[in-house]
């Protein structure tokens, strides 16, 4: 540290080397750079060291628990110490370590330059208010310190005390004061009162507006799960219906098992059964962000080749795929079915896992994901699972076509089942 | 005030008949005057504050208690429709607020010093 510091700022404690304990001289002695040393400015010095101070600081601060308690000396203060004036103990450790630098690393003084010891003793960081930082007495009073004073000394009115000195003294009385205590007071009453009714007339209004479009709006939520409710149920009364009509002959019964399987085929129904998981992941990119290898048409390729290898029902990213539905792109986004998926692609096919297995592996999807494995480092992973469980897909209005060849009628279009 | 507690008391009672009168005439208040309520009410409870702390002091004033009460609801009303007129409404409500709110908290703790001595 350059020495150009006032006697007082070098030694705010007030007290002259000679108070010092032995430690604490020594310490100081320790500390302060040799002359050899280059000597710039106090600040940049600081700065450039502070980066390198953390290391030097943990040992530091380990020598100096050993001290204290080897001295039997309370070490109470240190902690808060640090937490008030983190910049300080930085800054020691910085120049601790820079007079550690001037001697060898063993040398019992830099152990004992550790703080609060060496801190006491150092004159270049001065407490943190030192007489000489107190502000210029001949400044004018901030205006707005002024005003937070006078809003927070708890005075009298100044009209009260002018009225207290009009009257010498004398607590006020006669017929006019008591006219006008009662007057007021009434106002006053008469001003809450109006406040309060008019308050209890407005706040239920913009209150009760809320409370009732929000109360409109629980009562729509639940209208819909009670008709989702409702459906669902009536659904199901219809499925028992066809099934306790048809199940009586011959035919309907073939009808039935006729129509059971064609929701299967139309992944109308929910499925469950072992096969294969197939998860694809991109590599992630420089800065979080992902290139995108993989395209739908891959995805196409891949999806087809689970078909080609014996799979009876599939689904992309959690969606069901029915006959009709697409896996294509949109932007950056793949969209099964017109819905979203999410990134680490996940492919379920349900089917015999190892005949799924064998197969997909000499499938054209499982050649190309395995070539962006090795290319792009993708994660192409398949993984055989005991049971899977797809949801229903929505198979939209089925239409029936019929086989060209005869005289072709136009194609009939059927409601919903 | 000849007894010590005439003042108060005669005070109390012509709140409550002014509450009383306020709830039974039950008057229809323009619309124009409802923003200003709540801020005239502030005015109000800081005149009343006032008050309280200057009759515990025995410097107590009727005519200054009124005219700083009637005085305080039409500066408060009046700063807050200058503030309305040049679109800063709200912010110079929460300014009167705010510097009556501290006014009633110092005049609160005066009073509380007075009751409590503490």
């Amino acid at each position: 540290m350059p020495d150009d510091r006032t006697p007082d700022e070098r030694n705010p404690d007030g007290r002259t080397p000679d108070d010092r304990t032995p430690d604490e001289s020594r310490s100081a002695e320790a500390v302060s750079p040799p002359a050899s040393a280059p000597a710039p400015e106090g600040v940049p010095e600081r700065e450039a060291a502070a980066d390198r101070a953390d290391a030097p600081r943990q040992v530091v601060e380990s020598v100096s628990d050993r001290e204290a308690s080897k001295a039997g000396r309370p070490d109470d203060r240190r902690p808060a110490d640090e937490s008030k004036e983190p910049d300080r103990a930085r800054a020691d450790a910085t120049t601790v370590r820079t007079g550690g630098d001037a001697l060898p690393p063993a040398a019992p003084g830099a152990a004992e330059a550790a703080h609060p010891l060496w801190r006491e003793a150092n004159p270049a960081w001065p407490e943190p208010e030192p007489p000489s930082a107190s502000p210029a007495p001949a400044r004018p009073m901030d205006f707005a310190a002024s005003l937070l004073r006078g809003l927070f000394v708890q005075r009298l009115d100044p009209g009260y005390e002018e009225a207290a000195r009009r009257r010498g003294g004398r607590p006020a009385g006669g017929p006019a004061h008591w006219l006008w205590l009662v007057v007021g007071t009434a106002l006053v009453g008469v001003l809450f009162a109006v406040a309060a009714l008019d308050a209890a007339d407005r706040q239920p209004g913009s209150e009760e507006a809320q409370r009732s479009l929000a109360d409109d709006v629980r009562s729509a939520r639940g209208d819909t799960d009670e008709l989702a409710r409702r459906a669902g149920a009536l659904a199901r009364e219809v499925d028992r219906a066809r099934e306790s009509a048809l199940a009586g002959d011959a035919g309907g019964r073939a009808a039935l098992d006729q129509l059971g399987e064609l929701e299967r085929a139309a992944a109308a129904v929910p499925v469950t059964g072992p096969g294969l998981r197939i998860t694809v992941e991109e590599p992630a990119g420089q800065g979080g962000t992902r290139r995108q290898n993989v395209l739908d048409r891959d995805l196409q390729v891949l999806v087809n080749s689970l078909w080609a290898a014996g799979a009876e029902a599939v689904a992309v990213g959690g969606v069901r795929l029915q006959p009709r539905a697409t896996v294509r792109q949109a932007g950056g986004a793949i969209l099964v079915d017109n819905r979203p998926i999410r990134h680490p692609y996940v492919l379920e096919a349900i089917g015999s896992p190892e005949d799924l297995q064998t197969r997909l592996v000499g499938t054209d999807g499982y050649g190309r994901f395995s070539a962006f494995t090795q290319l792009y480092g993708t994660r192409f992973e398949v993984r055989r699972v005991d049971s899977l469980q797809l949801a229903a897909a929505n198979p939209g209005q089925p239409r029936v076509a019929t086989p060209t060849g005869g005289p072709s009628p136009a194609p009939s279009q059927e409601g919903p089942r | 005030m000849r007894t010590p507690l005439l003042g108060p008391v005669i005070g109390l009672l012509a709140l409550v008949v002014g509450v009383g009168l306020g709830l039974w005439l039950d008057p229809t208040v323009p619309p124009w005057v409802q923003p200003y309520l709540p801020i005239a009410v502030v005015a109000a409870l800081d005149a009343v504050f006032g008050g309280v702390h200057a009759m515990l002091d025995g410097r107590f004033d009727a005519k200054v208690f009124v005219v700083s009460f009637v005085s305080n609801v039409l500066v408060a009303a009046l700063i807050v429709l200058l503030g309305d007129a040049l679109g800063v409404g709200a912010q110079l409500s929460t300014a009167v607020v705010v510097v009556l709110g501290i006014r009633i908290f110092s005049n609160a703790a005066a009073i509380r010093r007075h009751l409590f001595k503490a």
